[in-house]
């Protein structure tokens, strides 16, 4: 049976109507999966170490020495304290006692040394840091920080995998 | 049977009607392409990518202890809030922190930050969770987000 005079959309337009939904289709998919391509997160090189070589806790002054044990430099490092041995996390931010007449500067929540955007402590180095604590404190726990380069751009780094703490009271 | 003719009959131009055609479809993808969208649900972003997958990098130490809750935030990610998942005998409810304790820092716990706030929990809560919550871009502004995977979640046992 022939099909005469029967009406249909030409074959051109229907390409073009299969490739533009196709093209919109894939704009759509596109910009929605986009987003969840993950990214490398930046994390602390594994060979980041300081460790508490010496402290002195008198009268309120705590007078400490750090060294760069690592592989590699860091900008310096976050200070915590509990007041008491039963807590158990160090929650007291001791950034904000730094005797300015020692080392270091106060930079957001750490102390760092060389200035922003610069690992100033190379590997086996050692600072020495002041401070006026206004009240006991039962230990204390320092965590490096370095500036990591991501994206031609410093970014802070808090090495919490190299966390070291000290006790400067018997309770 | 005879057959009709066609003449004199009009009709939309070949050209005329491919335009129509291109731009019945433009129109159409843009309809489904809100839709879809709508559907979805916004992205919010934050460090360039979805914010989901920034809140498997937030990493912070939590303790309670005497009444008090004190928290670390030793990550990379900032947090700006944290939503309480409290359990008690066969129930349990979401808080946010900001309306239990009164000292929660307005722009959140910046990353290296700490905190300690009192906290009253009745004597039959057994455990809670905390939730942290990221505040990202979207097309509409900054909005929040709530962090729901088990890697950001901390669980404090009372």
């Amino acid at each position: 049976m022939f099909i005469h005079n029967k009406k249909a959309i030409s074959i051109m337009i229907g390409y073009i109507l299969l490739v533009t939904i196709t093209i919109v289709i894939s704009l759509l998919v596109y910009q929605w999966i986009s987003s969840y391509i993950p990214k490398d997160s930046i994390k602390c090189d594994e060979g980041v170490s300081i460790f508490i070589k010496d402290v002195n806790y008198e009268n309120g002054k705590l007078n400490l020495t750090i060294k760069n044990n690592g592989l590699f430099n860091v900008a310096g490092f976050i200070i915590h304290g509990t007041n008491n041995s039963e807590k158990e996390l160090a929650t007291i931010d001791l950034s904000g006692n730094l005797d300015s007449s020692g080392g270091g500067i106060k930079a957001r929540n750490a102390i760092i040394f060389g200035g922003t955007n610069k690992n100033g402590i190379k590997s086996n180095e050692e600072r020495n840091i002041l401070f006026d604590l206004n009240e006991e404190i039962y230990s204390i726990e320092i965590t490096p920080v370095r500036y990591q380069e991501e994206d031609n751009r410093m970014r802070f780094v808090i090495c919490g995998n190299a966390k070291t703490s000290e006790r400067l009271t018997n309770d | 049977m005879k057959r009709r003719g066609l003449k004199n009959k009009k009709g939309i131009s070949p050209v005329i009607a491919t335009v129509l055609l291109i731009a019945m479809v433009i129109v159409m993808g843009l309809i489904v392409f809100l839709w879809v969208k709508n559907m979805v649900g916004e992205t919010v972003e934050k460090f360039e990518k979805n914010i989901e997958l920034v809140c498997e990098e937030v990493s912070f130490d939590a303790d309670y202890y005497d009444g008090y809750l004190y928290l670390s935030n030793m990550g990379i990610v900032p947090i700006f809030g944290i939503k309480v998942k409290i359990f008690g005998e066969g129930s349990h409810e979401t808080v946010d922190l900001g309306e239990i304790i009164d000292n929660w820092p307005e722009a959140g716990l910046n990353i290296g930050g700490t905190f300690e706030g009192e906290i009253s929990l009745d004597s039959s809560i057994k455990k809670i969770e905390l939730i942290p919550v990221l505040v990202g871009d979207s097309d509409d502004g900054r909005k929040t987000y709530t962090c729901e995977n088990d890697l950001s979640i901390q669980e404090i046992i009372i």
